[in-house]
């Protein structure tokens, strides 16, 4: 029969030397169970199974790089696609590029409003403004006639 | 890197190793494997009750590799990798038994010509079965419940505490030693009863 207090010193909790001969002998005779279940499940593993574990990781961690790389190239191009067809080329040049109505504010609205549409520099402005002067005059000139 | 080996070799402490471990360095999965190997087959060995283990010790050990970005510390990384490794014994043991394969038992290994003279000292082992019966041991073992004998290789043999098998195998402490306590003297009456349930059938008798 199995005595409880066995428990205490397999655990540590106590002495093995002050218990008393039952349970030492059922002690010692445990261990020796335990001795024997200890060599046969001892696992020595052999080195072509170390080998085919560290092949594994080389593979796994190329693997993880080239999923990383795609994914980055892949979040890359759908940026630019949804970008792309959103705007157009337009997405990267500004919206007001309108020609035709940037040429009908240039003849028939004032020039500051243009200002207003498109941005553009001051040189860039001033020569717009003699170019207007210059149709403005032509069409006074063709009024008349 | 060489020097990150020497440093790690003095001394290095676990924290560091597991950075090592996440950023994928060899020399760590080197060490791992020399390391925990050993146990995990072992573990495999107790739990399963067959020898060819290496299949759970790898797939054991890919886990690790996969897994080893999460793991955030709660608990002592030994503890995290027996965790892994009683979990993947459980695939395995649900594995075959949905294949219904015939489990090559302790007794079959021996008449199969595996015996204690296969492991490298067998003077321990005579003297450790000095006045018993090998094949009753061997019987009992596999009579013992998979969970039964995992309690025991986790505790009498490996020597981890009742704290740690708590969170490896997710119970109680209390529960953890309640159950030990019940397959310590389990396997006692196995091996006294030559692997017969000895103690179920007194128990069915009164």
């Amino acid at each position: 029969m199995w005595d409880d207090r066995v428990n205490k010193y397999l655990d540590d909790e106590d002495d093995i030397n002050k218990a008393d001969e039952n349970v030492k002998a059922m002690f010692i005779y445990y261990k020796r169970i335990i001795r024997v279940m200890d060599l046969r499940t001892e696992y020595k593993p052999s080195r072509s199974s170390k080998e085919q574990f560290l092949r594994k990781i080389r593979r796994a961690k190329v693997n993880r790089r080239l999923r990383n790389w795609s994914l980055a190239v892949g979040a890359v191009a759908a940026v630019l696609i949804i970008a792309l067809s959103l705007g157009g080329f337009g997405f990267f040049h500004g919206k007001n590029t309108n020609v035709s109505s940037v040429s009908s504010v240039a003849v028939n609205e004032d020039l500051s409003k243009l200002k207003d549409m498109v941005n553009i520099n001051d040189d860039v402005m001033r020569s717009f403004e003699r170019t207007a002067d210059t149709l403005q005059i032509l069409q006074i000139v063709s009024d008349g006639f | 890197m060489w020097w990150r080996r020497v440093k790690t070799k003095e001394g290095e402490d676990e924290k560091s190793f597991i950075e090592a471990l996440k950023r994928g360095e060899e020399w760590a999965y080197e060490k791992l494997y020399d390391e925990y190997a050993p146990k995990i087959g072992g573990i495999a060995k107790s739990y399963l009750g067959y020898d060819d283990v290496d299949d759970v010790v790898q797939e054991v050990m890919m886990r690790i590799f996969k897994g080893i970005r999460n793991f955030r510390g709660d608990s002592k990384l030994s503890t995290w990798i027996h965790r892994i490794a009683v979990n993947v014994c459980k695939d395995a043991l649900n594995k075959k038994k949905k294949k219904k394969e015939v489990f090559t038992s302790f007794v079959d290994d021996e008449e199969e010509g595996y015996s204690y003279l296969a492991f490298e000292d067998s003077s321990l082992v005579e003297e450790a079965v000095e006045e018993m019966n090998y094949s009753s041991i061997m019987k009992a073992l596999e009579k013992l419940s998979p969970e039964n004998r995992l309690l025991i290789k986790l505790r009498d043999i490996d020597g981890i505490s009742y704290e740690d098998i708590a969170k490896v195998i997710g119970k109680p402490v209390g529960t953890v030693k309640s159950r030990l306590h019940y397959a310590r003297k389990k396997l006692k009456e196995l091996v006294e009863g030559g692997g017969r349930d000895v103690g179920r059938q007194s128990e069915q008798v009164s």
